[in-house]
């Protein structure tokens, strides 16, 4: 194994990122292997689908791990985004313009109250997201009054919007998704906003005492997180059109396993925005492979469930061994 | 240790930038100069002013042991910018100004950077450092421990020998090392354990 990491492209792709990129091939190629229908552009599409708001998610969380916090709101606040967006569009006949901005606005706005609450206030991330999580379902079941909201299909009235995601058989979805995912690898490893995050969750104690504005930082993370939020919303709905009051949870728990696969660090400091990528890719061809091989909602629970349970015991058991 | 080091004991002890001030413009004011005054005032410049914001209380030097790691950790696509980067560190640390005043200069700047690092690895006892799992499992003093030993690897053999920047920090690796081993006799075992280990990657 030391040798193989020794070879020169291994260590310049980094060994870990070849191992999950083989993982997802081989998965797609045994579930090409023994699901009829499978291999083609219609999966892929689907997959495409399924990864474009899970990658915002995901991506937005990977910045909250970095400075050692946790938002456990995410899936919620993206439905409560698409629910309240798509209910007032529905109700009161806004532009859809204004229905996407205030998408991401709500999501600006949930990530902004989390990292108050959690920079300012001090309350720790785990209470304050597991809050949120609530407020977040409570306050779409209020506003919509507990109904199902259905955004404008493609020919209908404000469908354009639904082009996010594609223009013909042209994946504009991915074009966007990976312009985004440039964005913020060059904020992550480029700037100093993401220097100061990835410092936080190294030792926050000592950048405090070197006189950097912790509090400003910290909550930017979060706000990064809640819009990315916001967008994920659009690109959920883009996808499937229909939203459904009090739930969302279970995206939670496929974003923090793509972050925790891709590489970063539960402990913070460490963030790999192209393993959160790699790792949202896999989870959405296994959520493709179980939809696929008919095994419904519960069991692909079950397996996201089990697979955050097996990368948070590889990332401890890593650290250990480290250390 | 000579008389000169001997007077400046206290200065090297004292952690608050505030209470380090009072005491470096006390002993300039008692003498006499060992050749090295001048350097220590650069070097207290460099290690508490903000330029952009005289008014903020800034430990830099404290900043780049936090800095350093997140360095060392940087991807092969910005290569070019963490050996930048760490040059700019080497500026921050006054290295080669050092050089100027010989090895009393050279003494003075180890000693400062021994004060950063020994302040820096008093935050790694703190409640908050490297706590597991998104911030919900506190770690053991043991953990900590062994988490501080990285840290102190990382910030310098392991970022200057990965960069090629050894000889030039080398007053700052041995400053690292000597604290550490200094205040803990099992962490120069641990430490050489992980050098053995990155040896090894």
């Amino acid at each position: 194994m030391e040798k193989i990491k020794q070879i020169p492209i291994v260590k310049k792709l980094g060994f870990n990122r070849i191992v999950l990129f083989a993982i997802m091939i081989l998965m797609y190629i045994i579930f090409c292997a023994t699901i009829p229908g499978f291999f083609g552009p219609g999966r892929i599409m689907s997959i495409l689908n399924y990864a474009y708001f899970l990658g915002f998610l995901a991506l937005g969380v990977t910045f909250v791990i970095a400075t050692g916090g946790i938002d456990f709101s995410i899936g919620p606040v993206m439905f409560c985004c698409a629910l309240m967006a798509g209910y007032t569009f529905g109700t009161y006949h806004i532009p859809m313009v204004l229905a996407m901005l205030m998408s991401v606005a709500i999501g600006f706005l949930f990530g902004l109250f989390n990292g108050f609450m959690v920079s300012f206030i001090g309350i720790p991330p785990f209470i304050i997201s597991m809050a949120s999580m609530n407020i977040a379902k409570g306050i779409a079941s209020v506003y919509t009054k507990t109904q199902s909201v259905q955004w404008p299909q493609s020919a209908s009235d404000g469908g354009w919007f639904r082009n996010i995601v594609k223009v013909g058989g042209f994946p504009v979805g991915l074009v966007v998704f990976i312009c985004v995912v440039v964005i913020l690898y060059i904020i992550l490893n480029g700037t100093k906003a993401g220097r100061y995050i990835l410092c936080l969750g190294s030792n926050r104690e000592a950048v405090r005492l070197s006189g950097v504005n912790v509090k400003k930082w910290m909550m930017l993370a979060y706000v990064i997180c809640g819009t990315l939020v916001g967008i994920a919303a659009l690109y959920y709905v883009a996808a499937y059109t229909t939203v459904q009051p009090g739930s969302g949870d279970q995206y939670n728990n496929e974003a923090i396993a793509s972050c925790v696969m891709g590489g970063t660090s539960m402990v913070g400091g460490l963030a790999s925005i192209g393993g959160t990528v790699l790792g949202t890719f896999i989870i959405s061809l296994l959520q493709e492979g179980i939809l696929a091989y008919r095994l419904g909602k519960d069991i692909q629970l079950i397996i996201t469930g089990l697979i955050v349970i097996v990368f948070v015991y590889l990332d401890v058991s890593a650290r250990r061994r480290k250390s | 240790m000579t008389e000169q080091n001997i007077r400046w004991n206290e200065y090297y002890r004292e952690s608050q930038p505030a209470a380090r001030k009072r005491v470096l413009e006390r002993l300039l004011g008692e003498g006499p100069d060992d050749g090295a005054d001048a350097f220590r005032k650069l070097l207290y410049k460099s290690r508490y002013t903000d330029e952009k914001d005289p008014g903020n209380e800034v430990d830099l030097f404290l900043y780049e042991c936090v800095n350093l790691i997140q360095i060392f950790h940087m991807g092969r696509l910005f290569r070019k910018r963490a050996q930048k980067e760490l040059a700019m560190t080497g500026q921050r640390f006054c290295l080669e100004a050092a050089e100027q005043y010989g090895p009393v200069g050279e003494e003075a700047l180890y000693r400062e950077l021994r004060n950063t690092v020994k302040r820096y690895f008093r935050t790694c006892t703190s409640s908050g450092y490297r706590r597991g799992t998104f911030g919900l499992v506190g770690s053991s003093a043991e953990e900590k421990k062994r988490q501080m030993v990285k840290d102190a690897w990382e910030m310098s053999t392991g970022v200057t020998r990965k960069y090629g920047r050894e000889d030039a920090f080398r007053v700052w690796n041995r400053a690292v090392r000597e604290e550490l081993f200094s205040g803990d006799p099992e962490a120069e075992q641990l430490f050489r354990d992980y050098e053995a280990k990155q040896a090894d990657h």
